[in-house]
């Protein structure tokens, strides 16, 4: 079994953007690949590349970073989910 | 937003564990009063009723689970510390960082305790060991916490450039607080360099943790 990540969109991303620190966010199911993530995406860019150490419940659950350390990050990319279709939290069971 | 730190002063009265403290640490001549904030109003009274039985007292002040410098400053001119409060967590920090007996009295347990030699000792060689095995790994993983006062994004990413020169890996992970329980997902990790809170050593993790002046 196996996830496609799309390590290529988030390549191409960090290039176009010339970001230099990245924070990937993985859930649970997806943490053991994040090391691979990072030695693969390293290995073709540039960029530093962070793992979120912590939970990840859903979209409705990213990192929220004080901004002595936001505004040293560069780009985010959260594993898994999506933020676009469904509404979330008690929003959602309505 | 404004921030307020509130001292939540204890109001527990000196009392019965005073002859038992008396007791315990009668053959040490000098000895050092330490403890956390809630107390700090605590250790004069104290200091009068161990004056009072032929004790020298010296005041360090406040500790804190990371910081022990009051009871660092007073350390050679004393014989033992005597911590007043409740738990372990801030006595034994003194413990591992000085050379003198540490004796705690503990009002919410209502017993006065030594720290014991063989629980410094033990912390002490698990450190070395935990600095000899870092030097071995060849994949490590660099916690960094969020938390303002924690926080050391900084000295990480010096670590993880250092390491890569060195050519070993490096994994950067940032966290809240951070357990040892997001552990097991990352099992390619062989050794954890902490630059968070330095007391995250002491949980339980399954592999090698180590602080940055530790490696």
């Amino acid at each position: 079994m196996a996830y496609k990540l799309e390590l290529y969109k988030i390549i191409a991303e960090i290039k176009k953007s010339k970001a230099k620190i990245v924070l990937l966010q993985f859930p649970d199911g997806l943490k053991m690949q994040a090391i691979n993530t990072v030695k693969k995406i390293e290995a073709k860019t540039n960029a530093t590349i962070i793992i979120w150490y912590g939970s990840c419940f859903g979209a409705c659950d990213v990192p929220v970073l004080p901004q002595k350390i936001e505004e040293q990050i560069d780009l985010f990319i959260q594993f898994g989910h999506n933020n676009k279709t469904l509404k979330m939290g008690q929003q959602g069971v309505k | 937003m404004n921030r307020i730190f509130i001292s939540a002063k204890s109001d527990i009265k000196l009392h019965k564990l005073i002859s038992e403290s008396i007791k315990k640490i009668k053959k040490y001549k000098k000895v050092g009063l330490i403890t956390t904030i809630q107390h700090l109003h605590i250790l004069p009274k104290l200091e009068k009723q161990l004056s009072a039985r032929k004790f020298k007292v010296l005041i360090g002040g406040q500790v804190l689970g990371c910081n022990i410098k009051n009871a660092k400053k007073i350390e050679k001119k004393i014989d033992a510390f005597v911590y007043f409060g409740s738990g372990m967590f801030h006595p034994l920090a003194v413990a591992y960082a000085t050379n003198k007996p540490v004796f705690v009295i503990d009002y919410v347990l209502n017993n006065v305790v030594q720290i014991s030699k063989e629980e410094r000792d033990k912390y002490l060689q698990k450190k070395i060991i935990g600095r000899e095995l870092a030097k071995q790994a060849t994949t490590y993983g660099i916690l960094v916490s969020t938390k303002p006062g924690q926080e050391n994004l900084k000295t990480a990413l010096q670590i993880k450039k250092k390491l890569e020169q060195k050519g070993k890996e490096a994994i950067l992970f940032l966290g809240d607080s951070i357990f040892p329980q997001e552990e097991p997902n990352f099992l390619q990790i062989e050794c954890w360099i902490n630059t968070a809170c330095p007391r995250i050593i002491e949980d339980a993790w399954e592999k090698n943790i180590v602080n940055i002046d530790d490696f």
